[in-house]
């Protein structure tokens, strides 16, 4: 299933997915495979994405049914 | 001789001792911290995998062809192509999940050094050729083994390219999100 908030977060803060990728320390086709939804990140890195775009674990990957 | 075997040998063991140097005090300097993400971790880890079995069943298939008393390689030289053989397997398998170099490292130095090493064995057959040192009692010998090395490493190639080549066509035409 697409990550479409997190996305949508990261278009926020004007950030290209190379981008968000330096700041958290990982490639860029993982932050686009977490979009994608082909790749589930661990909690270290959920964090490190929600620090990075200064939102919560909650808004960007709780899945409410949407 | 034993002057030169001499010789040889403390070349050797000098450029083994290069290398060890060079490999601790590169990693004294965090050259190799935080090489892969999680990711990429977890698809080398799964190449592992694939790779292994694969030695697994070429042992099996050089044990059954032994068994069968067919001779067609020096027992060295087979296992050398079985480690290429599985040394490919992961790299390409590592390729397919974005996965066989860091997040730092260039792709262009990842084809260079593909291209090197393929070349150079390609040259360093051809010179097996000349000397005629392929084949020796009906069976390859070492002389064979820089085929099997420019072989792999040119499937490795391209199997990085064609990857290359697919992952630019999918952000060109946006499919991987790519756009802001």
């Amino acid at each position: 299933m697409k990550n479409l908030k997190l996305k949508s977060a990261r278009a926020a803060k004007d950030l290209s997915q190379q981008q968000l990728a330096d700041i958290v320390g990982v490639s860029r086709q993982t932050i686009n495979g977490i979009e994608l939804g082909s790749y589930n990140p661990t909690i270290k890195l959920c964090i490190a994405i929600c620090k990075a775009l200064d939102v919560t674990l909650d808004r960007l990957f709780w899945d409410d049914g949407e | 001789m034993d002057n030169i075997i001499t010789l040889t040998a403390l070349i050797a063991v000098f450029f083994v001792a290069a290398i060890i140097f060079l490999l601790f005090f590169a990693k004294h300097k965090g050259v190799f911290s935080k090489e892969y993400d999680e990711r990429q971790i977890i698809g080398r880890g799964h190449a592992y995998k694939v790779a292994f079995f694969t030695l697994l069943a070429y042992n099996l298939v050089c044990a059954i062809i032994d068994s069968c008393g067919i001779k067609w390689c020096d027992p060295s030289v087979g296992l050398l192509i079985g480690l290429f053989v599985s040394v490919t397997v992961f790299a390409v398998t590592a390729i397919t999940k974005d996965a066989l170099h860091g997040i730092h490292t260039q792709s262009k130095s990842v084809i260079s050094v593909f291209l090197l090493v393929c070349v150079v064995n390609t040259i360093n057959f051809v010179a097996q050729c000349i000397n005629g040192s392929v084949i020796k009692d009906g069976v390859l010998s070492l002389g064979f083994i820089p085929l099997a090395a420019a072989v792999c490493f040119a499937v490795m190639l391209i199997a990085f390219l064609i990857h290359n080549k697919k992952a630019k066509l999918l952000e060109g035409s946006g499919e991987n999100n790519e756009e802001s």
